[in-house]
């Protein structure tokens, strides 16, 4: 009997969750408050998604860490 | 010209990404933004009146919507009331002179207090405040969505409302106040207590019963404090950020697109390639951008 291992990898969680995200902020569309929050959860979802991947692929270096807290920030100081 | 392309798309024998997605850039952006916002405040405080919204509100709008509201769920519209319009055209005034956002002045002014100071006495009043809307549709909406505005804006006791849009310079930006107020005078119900309404908070206060001091005009009345604003601010810094950031977001969004397409032709794999976890997040972000407003409810 073949054995089904199925990989758990964090990049998916994150592809999967932003749909959620999304709904999120269309849901407090009309709390900028709240929407801030939620950015604020996706960003640190991203960057631990990210970084729990790079660190079990042993693949994690200071330039690929940096490159994901600037995005994460520039999303936050864009909204 | 292979050295021009690397600034957009993956370097053509070592694969490493294009300039414009390094971090070195991501750092600059980061600071470019960072610098803009830190702009913005100082030209609020050094040249204030230079940044603001544009708004198109008109109290009669804003007590049209409102009314429609009220008969929606099943209330009596509200009548516009000349003390009242007062009494919020004085609560926007001080709001200006002390420089503050909030129910509450520095000075420790509360909203009953201007209520009051314009002669309508009252068993109930509530205030509900806007700012930065860009039209009357937008502001009651916002009321309407948030639970304890809309508990003020749909409450039966109230049977008078003033409204006071007004224009000036709070907190080193041209801003459009919207104050409304509402109110059920001392004759519609002689003894009971007096009670006041902060989006739901209510208080009780001192109010001699049988006074009766409401005046109530029609919707068209001369007594509203009503403006067709016509502030015009030299640059708006909701829309300056906002559409920075849409530019961003869809250059970023189309180099990791592109970048995913040339490795792809390629047959190359890297490490640091996740576009989907990229893009992911960039949509967030993006709709953040859409569905965020300039205006503020308190």
């Amino acid at each position: 009997m073949r054995n089904l291992k199925v990989r758990f990898n964090f990049i998916w969680l994150l592809f999967f969750t932003a749909p959620l995200l999304l709904i999120a902020l269309f849901v407090f569309r009309n709390s900028s408050g709240i929407q801030f929050k939620i950015l604020i959860l996706a960003a640190l979802l991203y960057l631990a998604a990210t970084t729990l991947h790079h660190m079990k692929d042993k693949t994690l270096t200071f330039e690929i860490i940096i490159e994901y807290i600037l995005i994460a920030a520039l999303a936050l100081v864009m909204f | 010209m292979q050295k021009f392309a690397h600034w957009f798309i993956p370097h053509p024998t070592t694969h490493e990404k294009a300039k414009l997605l390094s971090w070195h850039f991501l750092f600059i952006y980061f600071l470019l933004f960072a610098l803009l916002r830190i702009s913005f405040d100082l030209v609020g405080i050094y040249r204030p009146g230079v940044l603001g919204t544009t708004s198109q509100i008109t109290a009669e709008k804003i007590i049209e919507d409102t009314n429609v509201e009220r008969q929606k769920a099943g209330f009596s519209p509200v009548v516009a009331n000349a003390a009242l319009s007062q009494a919020a055209r004085e609560k926007a005034a001080n709001m200006f002179a002390e420089n503050y956002w909030a129910h509450y002045s520095p000075s420790g002014r509360d909203p009953w207090g201007f209520i009051k100071g314009a002669g309508y006495k009252f068993s109930y009043a509530g205030e509900n405040l806007a700012r930065n809307f860009s039209d009357s549709e937008g502001v009651v909406v916002a009321w309407m969505n948030s639970p304890t505005h809309r508990e003020n804006l749909l409450n039966p006791n109230y049977q008078e409302i003033g409204i006071a849009v007004e224009d000036g310079i709070l907190q080193g930006q041209q801003t459009t106040l919207v104050v409304q107020m509402f109110g059920k005078p001392t004759q519609a119900i002689a003894a009971a207590p007096p009670k006041i309404d902060l989006q739901g908070v209510e208080a009780k206060s001192e109010v001699p019963p049988l006074l009766p001091q409401s005046q109530p005009l029609s919707v068209a009345g001369s007594a509203l404090s009503s403006q067709s604003l016509g502030n015009q601010p030299v640059l708006d810094p909701f829309a300056v950020t906002r559409t920075a950031g849409f530019a961003l977001i869809f250059m970023i969004s189309t180099l990791l697109i592109a970048d995913f397409l040339v490795l792809k032709r390629r047959g190359v794999f890297r490490f640091s390639s996740h576009h989907f976890a990229h893009l992911s997040f960039m949509a967030v972000a993006g709709t953040s951008l859409i569905l965020s407003k300039a205006g503020e409810i308190l």
